[in-house]
This record gives C-alpha cells, structure tokens and sequence, in this order.
C-alpha cells in the first residue's frame, strides 16, 4: 500500500487525533496530581509529563512527552491540509496557530528552563543557584592557573555503575562505582575493595529509599580514582552533606573532588543587606519574609526589595522570596527561587491569539448566519 | 507537491532536533581564586568559616577563643570544643601537644613518636594532623586538630588553627567522627 503525501496528512491531522490526545493529557494530568502525593512532584514529572512510556504493569500507555508529540504533529499537519488556506478558515487558521505557539512554548520550557535556590548569608553574596533536584560531580582544577580555578563538572547523568568520568586536562579518571540517589554513612564493615582512602577507610555508604521530595534526598557517591600516582589511587566515598571536598595532589597539582547540587551561575550577583520576617502574633509562624538585597553588576549596585509577592525579574531571571534560614551564630539567611524560564510569555501570547482566531471566526461567519 | 513533502519533514527533524536538545554531560568553566594564599592573612575581611552538625550549640566567641560549641553526647554529657588561631606556627606541634599531654596527667613524648601516633589528613587548607590523647588511668582524652596555614611557597607558616575537644575517652570516641568532618570543612572565606 503506497500512501501519498494528502493521504498521510490527512491521517496525521485527523481531529480524532485532537480529541483522544487532549482527553489522554487530562487523564495524564490527573492520574499524576493524584500520585504526586505519594511520589512526590518530581518523580510524579518525570513519570507522566516527562516520559514517552509509562508501564502500567506489563501495559505500554503513551507518556506525556510523546502525547504532546503527536498532539503537535496533528496540530501542524492541519495547515499542509488541501483547502484550509481561505478566508472563510482564516479564525480556524489563527487557533491553530494559537495552539502550536502555546505547546512550542511547554517543549522551550521543558528544554531549557532552570530552577533552583539561592541561598545568602545576610552581608554575603553570590552569584549562583543549586539546583533542586540535580547533582554534579565536580573537579576544582586548583594549582594549574594562577588566578583562575578552573571547574569540571560531570552531569548526574553520567553516574551510572562503573562509568568512567574523564576529561583531558586532568591526570587522572574517575570511575563511579556506586551512585547512591539517597545514602547514610556507617562505619565500615565490608573491606573487599583496596585500597580505600579518604572518609572511606573507615566508612562506608549505604542505599537508602529515596525520600519523597528529591531535596530531601542526601546522595552519595563511591568512587575510584585512577592515575599514574599509586598514592592516590583507590576507593573514596563522598556525602552530599559532608560539603568540603576530599582533595588529592599528582605532580604537586592539588584537585579538590565533590558532589554538590548542580550549579548555574548567573549574569549578576544578589548581595543580601538585611533580611525580615514578621511571625503572626504569638506563634513561631512566619507571617511574611523580605529579602533587602543589592543587585550587583559590573561594579554597579542597586538596592531591591524582594517581598512574597513582589520577585525580582533581571534579565530572564525571576527571583521569588521562598524561605530563609537562622544559622547556628545568629545570622540570617534568606532563601530565594530562582527560575529561568524562556517560555514564559508563551502562554499569553498564544491565549491572546486563539481568543482572536475565535473572534475571527466567528466575525467571518456571521454572514453566513445572518442569511438563514 | 514535493516540495510541500520536503518542507514538512524539514520542520518535523527541527521540531525533534529541539526537543532532544539536552545540556552537554561535562561543563568547565572558570571562576576567580577568591584570595591566594599570601592576601589571606593579610585580608582583614577574610575569616574561617566552617560547617558543624545541627546538634552543635555554638558560643559566642571570646578573646582568647574565635569560636567555641557545646556538644551534647548520647549519655548528656557536655563536651566542650574549641577552635582558636595564632599567627605563625604558635610554638610547633610538639610543644602544642605536649602542653595537652601534660593537661590530662600524661609524660611528654618527642616529635617522632607524637608524628607517629597523629592521623593525618587534607583539606582545602591543606594537610593538618589530628592528635588523640588519652589517659586511661582517669580516663581523660583531648582529641585535637592543628592545622598550619602555609605561604604559597608552603615554607612557612603564615597562622596555625588549633581546635580541641576534651572529656573521657569514650564521649569523645563518640563525636571522633563528627570532629574530623567538621575540621575538613574549615574554609576561608571573604
């Protein structure tokens, strides 16, 4: 059977296709609300929006990555339909066009949108945000430049048994030989793997089940290093807590070795002044926080009052008051969401545009009506 | 028609070419050394920061003491930690030690024998020893760290951070763990 190219359109944009995909996404969005309770909002993500597949048992049901696929395909298909480019469709035309901006719009979001915290000291500042859910394995390159660390990070994705990270500027490899998403530290009962070095001579990690919400996980890793150097070669554990490197030195070229929440630098720095919070009148319940933060930027700063209900928006930025901190000594620190979100205004956009190819329409038909 | 054929299936690999876009596996960049070694003493804002375990109660800091905890153990007893800094090396590692030996009834002991016993370890600091002393006899026990800061040509000292931890013997033991992590963690900072 040999289709030719109206026929495999006319397939594609079959509006059936419309109506079963948009009731699967709700069904999708429903089922993961529901679950997300239990699972928890990134596992509940991954495992309906983010999938192609979802196993319902031994069952393949299509995933919501693959739902808005093909929802895509059918949207975009319909304007390479014989006939549809006349006036008398142009409303129709605009919807559609409405639509696809509007999934063009989740597919950046998905892509390239980050978000995560930034935490301040008060009197501190910083230039980056962790990532809530993602790691990183990362080498603090801290002699071969005089003024400069030079930072390799490797992407959790990498962590997988016995991967061998390596990059060609450093001297040795590393080898993952366990990854742990959620870990405790115990003292070490099992000797199998020598030489060990570091915390692991006298500890060892052990899998834990994964918490609910991903930031409440504390990974580990053990892992290997492999070099020229025998005194540096062997087992080392790390914990996402322990926060202070383990550092090693091969031909008097020190490299610090760390987990730690993936980190996305930003154009400018937040200097956070002074942080508030007023509690509701004889309870320990925070009522609101404000963060008194300077914006600095190329030897420039403005002072910014970032409020619960009033972010920060700088360049693709938007920096919303999450929660804060009282450390140990006394001091403040304040906790902001950072999102960078591209896709943002997509939303608006396509909702401004299917309103008027509704409108469009329904101008366009009036005639038509008016001489019934 | 053909066209129309080409121009489709161009947009669909667009259209999948971006949605399998992903972030590169290994990203290097680089950032600036926030001091080097020879600023940093120099650097009066600079100070040591660290990271110590929830259930540490930090003191406020004395003349003579930058920062002090209590430290609760598992039968209630409290076990006092403190950290203090002297410029240049503050006598060396075997007058240190022997003044803690001589603190809980023990002889002094020469540099050989008290390098023998220490632990040694690493941090961003660089390399420091951790010493356990300890009496069995009246069952006191010091464990301490002594970390030297060196130039950058690492032969001399520039200041030593000392921190100490003394109780019995088996309270200690308790928090041996704990008191290694935390003097990995001390840090510069601006």
């Amino acid at each position: 059977m040999k289709y030719n190219f109206n026929q495999i359109i006319k397939i594609i944009s079959n509006p059936k296709i419309f109506v079963f995909t948009i009731i699967w996404l709700m069904v999708l969005v429903f089922v993961g609300t529901v679950e997300q309770k239990d699972i928890g909002l990134f596992a509940a993500q991954n495992k309906y929006f983010s999938s192609t597949i979802i196993w319902f048992y031994a069952i393949p049901l299509p995933g919501g990555l693959l739902t808005m696929t093909v929802l895509s395909m059918n949207l975009f298909s319909f304007f390479f339909k014989p006939n549809v480019w006349n006036k008398n469709k142009l409303g129709v035309l605009i919807v559609h066009i409405g639509a696809l901006i509007l999934l063009i719009g989740s597919g950046i979001t998905s892509v390239f949108s980050k978000e995560g915290n930034m935490i301040i000291i008060e009197n501190e500042q910083s230039n980056y945000m962790h990532s809530f859910y993602y790691k990183e394995f990362t080498i603090l390159n801290l002699d071969e430049y005089q003024d400069s660390i030079e930072v390799i990070n490797f992407n959790e994705k990498l962590f997988s048994n016995e991967q061998i990270l390596s990059y060609s500027n450093l001297p040795f490899q590393i080898k993952i030989e366990k990854y742990f998403i959620n870990s405790k530290i115990s003292p070490r009962e099992n000797d199998d793997l020598l030489p060990l070095r570091g915390d692991a001579i006298k500890f060892e990690l052990k899998e834990k089940f994964p918490e609910k919400e991903m930031n409440e996980n504390i990974s580990g890793v053990m892992y290997q290093i492999i070099s020229e150097d025998e005194s540096v070669n062997g087992y080392y554990i790390y914990q996402l807590e322990q926060k202070m490197p383990e550092v090693i030195t091969i031909n008097n070229m020190s490299y610090a070795l760390l987990l730690r929440p993936a980190r996305t630098y930003l154009p400018f720095e937040i200097k956070l002044e002074d942080f508030q919070k007023t509690m509701h009148p004889g309870t320990n319940i925070a009522k609101s926080f404000s963060s008194e933060i300077f914006l600095v930027e190329q030897e420039t700063s403005r002072r910014i009052l970032i409020e619960m209900n009033a972010p920060l928006r700088y360049k693709g930025y938007t920096l919303y008051q999450a929660s804060f901190a009282e450390l140990q000594d006394g001091r403040e620190a304040t906790v902001l969401a950072v999102v960078q979100n591209y896709g943002r205004l997509f939303p608006y956009i396509s909702s401004i545009i299917m309103c008027i190819g509704v409108l469009l329409q329904m101008i366009i038909r009036i005639p038509g009506l008016m001489k019934k | 028609m053909k066209s129309y054929s080409s121009l489709f299936l161009y947009l669909i690999l667009i259209l999948l070419q971006v949605g399998c876009k992903t972030e590169s596996d290994i990203t290097v960049y680089k950032i600036k050394k926030s001091r080097s070694a020879n600023t940093q003493n120099n650097n009066k804002k600079a100070k040591l920061n660290w990271t110590a375990p929830n259930h540490w109660i930090q003191k406020a800091p004395t003349d003579f003491r930058l920062a002090s905890f209590d430290i609760s153990t598992n039968n209630g007893s409290i076990i006092d930690l403190s950290i203090t800094t002297f410029p240049g090396d503050a006598g060396g590692i075997e007058q240190n030690v022997n003044r803690w030996r001589r603190q809980i009834n023990l002889e002094p002991e020469n540099i050989n024998i008290i390098l023998q016993a220490a632990q040694k370890e690493s941090s961003m600091l660089g390399e420091y020893f951790i010493f356990e002393l300890k009496n069995e006899i009246n069952d006191q026990a010091i464990i301490a760290a002594i970390i030297p800061y060196l130039d950058n040509t690492q032969s001399s000292v520039l200041e030593t951070i000392f921190i100490k931890m003394n109780g019995s013997n088996k309270n200690l033991q308790e928090l041996k763990y704990e008191f290694e992590l935390f003097c990995k963690s001390i840090h510069w900072q601006q």
